[in-house]
């Protein structure tokens, strides 16, 4: 076990890998009640093209299978539920999948080493039948209407449903009505096998807990199983630079209307890294339309804009996709002045420097919350391959103007996908 | 953890001190008995104050300082609890050991000086910031609507208790052309003078400094009392159920139903009601999980909550339309099941267990835990520790006594026209 420490936030990061791959994460933290640990599998529902396990042929399967999949681990052989075991210990459970990654987890302040072995016990014995398939099939459908009804999430689906062509970020992690319809128990036992195999995972424990018991305790619990790496073969494609539907306009029953823009950028030729590319061009895009910025004040001024966009992104190893939700009373008006502020990017040099010189401080608010910080690790692995405080720390301090300027000329940031909620007319 | 409260006539201190956080959360709560006329204008109060001040004259040179003070975390909030209306300002930074020295004076200056030190010319907020958070407060009052889950509640409190307090909104469109930046100004002074006034501090800081900047900034010297009683009553249970069926256009038909609680013991308040909303709709274990998801599929959410200050309970679900009648009937039926106490001794214990663990969740949060202390405070409940000691002894019984106190009142149902259309 290894042992890291983080001195700078006087917190300590132990490291463990086991033989078969597993990996193990854990902050401990003596001072608070609870205990929060997620098992996470490398696979979301960006995974529907590959080689299942032991086979030599590719496969596809429906979207929303790995989030189907989630849902179909909590029925068990012998007919106790883990939301029931975990009740009766009086722990929090629950489970999430997203574009990369599904996630199981518990929460609780006792019973630590019996929670988790019954954590690693339910996610490693699937129990598919045709009839708690068929039963699922009901209740997933609620779920992915009650989406329908949110239009941030509308917005973020069509956004990414226009600016991909072929990489399956364009479909929603849920997947649509008639993809789950499609789903069966064999499709199921074939994601499973092949995804949820030890080294394809990795647990994430943080909280009041002792290290060497939580390794011991999965140690033991994988001792009689397997003990070799799997190597897991996707299919990649290949996605054009372009954007597939530039504006897209869709008519719910709100009050006010709701826009959202997407900026499909190429990554593929700049030569930076990866986590670093990422920071800047979120510094970009806060500086261009956040909460300090100019553009800001001068839309709310002009009745563009009430509250400030929201800005999030996502990523494959070819492009980055940024989008931006706002409401706004004139769309066509503030479209224009965002494609004026990405075709022209006036920088302010001391916003720059303000805002690099704070970006510490989100890293120790993470700190807070065991919950937050798990969340955290779990994205840095997912999305990095890692997860590592001291490197993110002299990672953020080496941000300097002249690479950030350099590399704002290298943008291109003229893929642009536009999707408009407006009320029905009636 | 070290908790003291100080008594300034005016208005109370509370500090909770203590080393298990790397941030200082500070909450400041205006608290009143409050009428439906009044809630556009103190939402508005809400944005105002946070758009501008004298030192800071404009949104975005306010927004930079609290990039300066790094990244300072302030926002407002306007709550109701029971009779009350709580205008309050959550403020969370981090503690400058782990960043410069001084920046905590900074950070409580700042905050004082929104609240204290507003942007006012001759007795009136200034125009272009009045106007500016005017265009905001009409989008923010519009937005219920965009948000189908809150709208169903807000949409069945309002059958339930049409001109009362519970369906409490952001404010109402035909009270926004009354306000002006003068008796905007005027409702500003008002509740500086007779709110309630409660400040919490919460972290490791130096409870002494603490005290000697909020003193010498506080401008409040109006010693206050609220008379009216805090908690909701209901008067009596409706003799036929209300149901309200709406139609817009939505993907899923959100269900919603309300039921009054009346004459209640204080242990049944604080202890009873509790473990029955566990046990009927709380976690994966409870009646209505187990039997309109996982049996029926009849929804994917279906949960109950209730709200100790209004003394009612709701229970809200997404489902198809035609599941209507179905998921109703299931609703009931395990109203029936609750009545005649069947109940088994798991699902006691598993909802007692879910209530202890969120209290011992509350312990590692900031907000939750002032919001403890604010609810210690305000409806004079017991503290942590007691309450995990007496939820201990709810039994199967008490749950079925209660029920009968329990009756349903009102069905609301907002649908879409076409709901088996497929894309």
């Amino acid at each position: 076990m290894k042992k890291i420490e983080l001195k700078d936030i006087a917190e300590t990061l132990y490291y463990e890998k086991l033989n078969n791959g597993l990996e193990i994460y854990m902050v401990p933290k003596k001072n608070v009640n609870n205990v929060y640990v997620t098992y996470t599998t490398k696979y979301g529902s960006i995974h529907n093209q590959f080689v299942p396990l032991n086979e030599a042929k590719e496969v596809k399967v429906p979207n929303g299978i790995a989030h189907f999949l989630e849902h179909k681990m909590f029925e068990q052989r012998d007919g106790i539920d883990p939301m029931i075991y975990y009740a009766s210990v009086g722990a929090d459970v629950n489970a999430f999948t997203s574009y990369k990654n599904t996630s199981y987890l518990f929460c609780g302040s006792t019973h630590l080493k019996e929670n988790l072995e019954y954590l690693l016990n339910y996610v490693g014995t699937p129990h598919f039948t045709d009839e708690n398939v068929e039963k699922e099939k009901g209740i997933i459908e609620q779920e992915i209407r009650m989406y329908d009804d949110v239009y941030e999430w509308v917005l973020i689906d069509t956004i990414h449903y226009n600016a991909f062509h072929k990489h399956p970020l364009k479909y929603s992690v849920a997947g649509t009505v008639d993809d789950i319809m499609s789903i069966t128990k064999e499709q199921l036992s074939l994601c499973y096998n092949t995804f949820y195999h030890p080294s394809n995972m990795f647990l994430v424990v943080t909280g009041n807990f002792e290290p060497l018991e939580i390794i011991e305790t999965v140690k033991k619990e994988f001792a009689s199983k397997e003990q070799s790496e799997a190597l897991i073969k996707l299919v990649s494609v290949e996605e054009p630079n372009s954007i597939v539907k530039a504006m897209e306009i869709i008519q719910l029953d709100i009050k006010e209307p709701k826009l959202g823009i997407g900026v499909k950028i190429p990554i593929e030729n700049i030569d930076m890294d990866i986590h670093k590319l990422n920071i800047y061009v979120m510094l970009l895009f806060d500086l261009l339309f956040g909460p300090t910025s100019v553009f800001y004040e001068k839309m709310h001024e002009n009745d563009l804009l009430t509250s400030p966009m929201f800005i999030t992104k996502e990523f494959t190893n070819q492009h980055i996709v940024v989008s931006l939700l706002c409401e706004t009373k004139n769309n066509e008006q503030l479209l224009n002045e965002i494609k004026d502020n990405l075709n022209n990017p006036k920088i302010n040099y001391q916003d720059f420097e303000r805002k690099k010189k704070i970006l510490t401080g989100p890293e120790i608010r993470m700190y807070e919350d065991i919950q937050n910080l798990n969340r955290y690790i779990i994205n840095q692995i997912i999305s990095y391959g890692k997860f590592d405080h001291n490197m993110i720390k002299s990672l953020l301090k080496s941000l300097n103007k002249k690479e950030f300027i350099d590399l704002i000329k290298k943008l291109d940031l003229s893929q642009m996908v536009t999707v408009l909620i407006e009320p029905i007319k009636k | 953890m070290k908790y003291s409260r100080h008594d300034f006539g005016s208005y109370k201190l509370h500090i909770i001190k203590t080393t298990k956080f790397k941030t200082v959360s500070v909450i400041v709560n205006f608290r009143r008995s409050i009428s439906k006329e009044e809630t556009t204008i103190r939402s508005f109060l809400s944005l105002i104050l946070l758009n501008s001040t004298n030192k800071y004259p404009t949104k975005r040179l306010l927004n930079i300082e609290a990039e300066k003070l790094y990244d300072l975390e302030i926002s407002p909030a306007i709550k109701r609890i029971g009779n009350h209306g709580i205008l309050s300002f959550e403020l969370n930074m981090i503690n400058e050991k782990w960043t410069e020295t001084g920046m905590y004076e900074k950070s409580l200056n700042y905050l004082l000086d929104i609240l204290f030190d507003p942007h006012v010319v001759d007795n009136k907020f200034d125009s272009k910031s009045f106007n500016l958070v005017k265009r905001d407060l009409i989008t923010k009052i519009n937005n219920i609507k965009d948000n189908k889950k809150k709208y169903a509640v807000v949409k069945m409190l309002e059958a339930m208790d049409k001109r009362g307090l519970l369906p409490y909104r952001f404010g109402y469109l035909e009270d926004v052309a009354n306000i002006n930046e003068a008796n905007l100004y005027d409702y500003y002074l008002d509740v500086i003078k007779s709110d309630v006034v409660d400040i919490f501090v919460l972290g490791n800081i130096d409870v002494n400094q603490t005290k000697k900047i909020i003193q010498q900034k506080i401008p409040l010297n109006t010693i206050k009392k609220q008379k009216r009683e805090l908690e909701i009553k209901h008067q009596d249970f409706r003799k036929r159920i209300k149901k309200i069926k709406e139609e817009e256009d939505v993907k899923q038909a959100k269900m919603v139903i309300g039921c009054k609680l009346i004459n209640l013991t204080d242990f049944e308040k604080k202890y009873v009601m509790p473990i029955f909303s566990n046990i009927f709709g709380g976690a994966g274990y409870s009646k209505l999980f187990r039997s309109v998801r996982e049996q029926k599929s009849l929804a994917y959410y279906i949960n109950s909550q209730y709200i100790y200050a209004d003394q009612i309970l709701i229970t809200s679900s997404g489902i198809n339309q035609e599941s209507f009648d179905k998921t109703l009937q299931q609703v009931r039926k395990e109203l029936q099941n609750m009545l005649k106490g069947n109940i088994t001794k798991e699902e006691v214990e598993n909802a007692k267990n879910e209530y202890i663990n969120v209290h011992q969740l509350i312990e590692d949060h900031p907000r939750a835990l002032i919001n403890t202390y604010l609810t210690m405070e305000l409806l004079e409940l017991d503290n942590i520790k007691t309450r995990i000691k007496k939820i201990k002894e709810v039994t199967i019984d008490d749950l079925k006594k209660v029920s009968k106190k329990i009756k349903m009142d009102t069905v609301y149902l907002l649908y879409g026209d076409d709901i088996n259309e497929e894309n």
